[in-house]
């Protein structure tokens, strides 16, 4: 009968959004401000700007503070804003995206008045590089036979789709599948992939059009090229090859030999490397300390130290995100764990920064969650580092805790900036834990490496070695621990039901896999080869290993399941299809286990539409409050 | 009094429960039962829908009256292969599947399922045109089938065994098969 009333309650949250969810909004609604650009004369500036109504896309003449419309999009529109980018001092492109139809890649000219003149508007085709130094030149990218291909277009110089035509293709090259770097005049100059498992890079300089191979190398020897300088014949590679690390070198490719390490961050992976569009030179890098970016600019660029230098504490925690051609203005962003970014612009012949928007102003009224670091030590030695994050508000008693492992399990990690779904969750009174357990990104080859074939194994003591380290501050109830997760991280929520109910007492899983065998047989895995090995890569292989996986399916092992699970899954999901839900349920009916279950039809794998996140968050809440007998307001 | 009310509410339940039930001819010599699954997850509802038969005298199967969601049948035919060939919404329109290699193997005196095939569409209004096109997926969704044969052939499911014959090994009917004999 409660599940019944619980189910029931659960239904009207989809339907009628309650007044009470205000919280709910407030964390999940989109940003009212995000992603400004700069023009490359520092003229105009496009940014998004999104309300109750809907989505626009405005453009800004910076000097007269007018403003106009460029596209926008009802609440109701199934259509989504994408990117958009500065093709030059006047032009920009905007893409448009439809979860069916083909999305609109749009071009506009903008005059000083604002006057919008759209010159371009077709189908399936995205901005591949702005070329920004070439006037009314931009390279796009069509797909055909899964093959990219590129092509350069030069504005009134005939129609888009007339340049698109396959003899005007770009990008011939050693690797048709591969990836591709452009030269700043738009000429594809490398050329790298994977083929047969082997890592293969190709460059061509000068006016020749023969490609070189200059790396040859196995798929774990990370050998990613960002940048060529042809001047001097050096690629700029991030590799793995000393201690397992990402670093940025130099590698010349005509002696095929690393010539120097440019950056290298101990015991870290690099994360990004910044590279000025302009001048097609690296501007510096970033690494994650702690779970907070960290950007480090070059020397030659310290004009954008001293914003922090002249202004002490001006832009704390803050990084540049686009500058004009002579940077006389930058775009920043400001924000932290416990604030919710704000953009700025600086200026620096006048050195003032002006607020260009607050991404959540509506969140200044909530006392957001402060987070801490830790530190354990798994089963086997591995150290794990997590963040745990406490409710704003304060207690007279440890806080109830929600485990959070996030998706992947591969290549993905969590970080210490501001998470509206963390928030949330502090914000209803929970701690919440968000550990990297191996196979999370950023800390080497060797512990990404180590998450493989380790579902429901190794992964799970990882984190639990983590809850036990978050009980240790003495800040969380031991006796009140539920555990959460999307993706991977649902699968983890409801195998770690399984194999601990001693110290978890619910578990939620959206979009969890629940049996493992059931991915190699999804609709874009079982016909393709190269998925199937790379799956089992990860996995285990479904030959060999065939009873691992069986014992690792949460749904196989249902018998073992004591405590109260709720169950998420959207409709429209095609990376965790939903017979791992289907299954799950009938097997869970079949074997008489309480279970809460809600099904999403139109969402995908994650939430597309900002009412579902809000209903099923607010289940979330509901579930473990109710599982966990904590009053409503606790 | 009261015994006939019992009496005639349990005639009643029995025939509408067993009115769910549906049933099938029974197979003959190197025949198994062929599941065939189709679900129009959104637009436009074909007219009807082929599968060939392998081999060097293979032969079509057309299965027609589809509705949308969820479209199920179950018919005995010889053992072997049968590939997905074409999704007809009309006499002259049809989405050719023949390369896409989605194939169900069935083994004689079995039920067998392959996998559901899923069809998305955006037709025009004169319902002469895809608009972006059609997407189509071949997705294990033993489940449903499952569910399909519990309700519509619960006294088959007690005679043959069910198998899943995709591509690649599935464990899900092993499972319930091992639950309903430990019951």
């Amino acid at each position: 009968m409660r599940k019944g009333i619980f189910s029931l309650v659960l239904g009207l949250l989809l339907v009628v959004p309650s007044v009470q969810a205000t919280v709910e909004r407030d964390f999940f609604r989109n940003e009212a401000v995000a992603m400004p650009t700069i023009s490359p004369g520092g003229k105009f500036l496009l940014v998004k700007a999104e309300n109750e109504q809907g989505a626009k896309v405005l453009v800004r003449n910076l000097e007269t503070n007018n403003e106009a419309e460029v596209h926008s999009l009802s609440l109701s529109s199934r259509y989504q804003i994408g990117d958009y980018h500065w093709i030059d001092d006047d032009t920009f492109t905007l893409t448009i995206y439809h979860p069916h139809r083909a999305h609109h890649f749009k071009v506009f000219n903008v005059d000083e008045e604002l006057k919008l003149t759209m010159v371009e508007d077709v189908e399936n085709t995205y901005l591949f590089d702005t070329l920004i130094n070439v006037p009314d030149s931009f390279v796009v990218v069509k797909y055909k036979y899964d093959s990219a291909r590129l092509f350069k277009i030069k504005l009134n110089n005939g129609s888009l789709e007339g340049q698109t035509s396959s003899r005007n293709k770009i990008n011939r090259g050693p690797l048709d599948n591969g990836r591709w770097l452009l030269s700043a005049n738009g000429k594809a100059h490398v050329n790298f992939g994977l083929k047969d498992n082997n890592n293969l890079t190709y460059v061509r300089y000068g006016k020749s059009k023969k490609w070189h191979s200059v790396w040859q190398g196995n798929k774990e020897e990370v050998f990613h090229p960002v940048l060529f300088d042809e001047a001097n014949k050096e690629l700029l590679v991030i590799s793995n090859k000393d201690g397992g690390y990402h670093s940025l070198y130099r590698f010349n490719v005509e002696t095929k030999e690393f010539s120097r390490l440019v950056h290298r961050v101990p015991g870290k992976d690099i994360a990004s490397i910044l590279i000025s569009p302009y001048t097609r030179k690296v501007l510096g890098y970033s690494y994650l300390q702690g779970g907070i970016a960290k950007r480090v600019y070059n020397e030659s660029l310290k004009d954008f130290l001293y914003i922090e230098a002249e202004n002490n504490n001006a832009i704390p925690e803050g990084y540049v995100i686009d500058f004009d051609r002579d940077r006389s203005t930058v775009v920043y962003i400001r924000g932290s764990i416990d604030k919710p970014v704000s953009y700025y612009r600086y200026h620096r012949n006048s050195k003032e920064h002006i607020l260009i928007g607050d991404a959540r102003p509506w969140l200044n009224e909530y006392t957001l969650g402060r987070s801490q670091v830790l530190n354990s030590v798994s089963t086997d030695g591995l150290k794990i580092e997590s963040y745990l994050t406490l409710p704003g508000a304060s207690a007279n008693k440890p806080f109830p805790l929600i485990v959070l492992p996030h998706g992947g399990p591969l290549g993905v990690q969590d970080t210490r900036h501001f998470s509206e779904e963390i928030q949330y969750l502090a914000q209803k009174g929970y701690a919440v834990l968000t550990p990297n357990y191996r196979g999370s990104s950023g800390f080497g080859s060797e512990f990404l490496d180590s998450g493989k074939q380790q579902w429901g194994r190794l992964i799970e003591d990882d984190i639990e070695s983590a809850v036990e380290e978050a009980l240790k501050t003495g800040k969380v109830d031991r006796e009140k621990i539920c555990i959460f997760g999307i993706s991977y991280g649902g699968y983890s929520a409801l195998i770690s039901a399984i194999r601990r109910p001693d110290l978890y007492k619910c578990a939620i899983s959206y979009a969890g896999v629940t049996d493992l065998p059931l991915l190699f047989s999804q609709s874009h895995v079982d016909r393709d080869e190269g998925q199937q090995k790379m799956l089992a890569e990860i996995l285990g292989d479904p030959t060999e290993d065939w009873d691992t996986l069986i014992k690792y399916s949460p749904a196989y092992q249902l018998e073992n399941l004591t405590v109260p699970v709720l169950i998420g899954q959207g409709g429209q999901d095609r990376i965790v299809n939903d017979e791992h839900f289907f299954r799950l349920v009938y097997l869970l009916d079949k074997q008489g286990k309480q279970y809460t279950k809600l099904y999403l039809e139109n969402e995908i794998h994650g939430f597309r539409k900002v009412l579902n996140k809000i209903a099923f968050f607010r289940a979330v809440d509901m579930f473990v409050k109710d599982k966990l007998d904590l009053a409503e307001d606790e | 009094m009261e015994w006939l009310i019992r009496f005639c509410a349990v005639i009643f339940l029995s025939v509408l429960l067993q009115s769910n039930a549906t049933s099938i001819e029974p197979l003959e010599e190197n025949e198994g039962y062929l599941l065939v699954a189709f679900n129009v997850e959104s637009g436009y509802v074909p007219s009807h829908v082929q599968l060939e038969s392998g081999g060097f005298m293979g032969s079509s199967l057309k299965f027609d009256s589809l509705k949308p969601r969820d479209n199920h049948w179950l018919i005995p035919v010889d053992a072997g292969e049968y590939s997905w060939d074409r999704i007809f919404f009309t006499k002259r329109i049809y989405l050719n599947l023949e390369d896409s290699d989605f194939k169900i193997k069935v083994e004689p005196g079995k039920i067998n399922y392959g996998g559901h095939i899923s069809l998305y569409t955006e037709m025009n209004s004169n319902r002469d045109q895809l608009l972006g096109g059609a997407r189509v997926y071949f997705n294990n969704r033993a489940s449903k089938a499952m569910i399909f044969l519990d309700e519509q052939y619960p006294a088959l499911m007690t005679r043959y065994e069910t198998v899943y014959s995709g591509k690649q090994r599935d464990h899900f009917f092993t499972h319930v098969n091992s639950l309903r004999n430990a019951q």
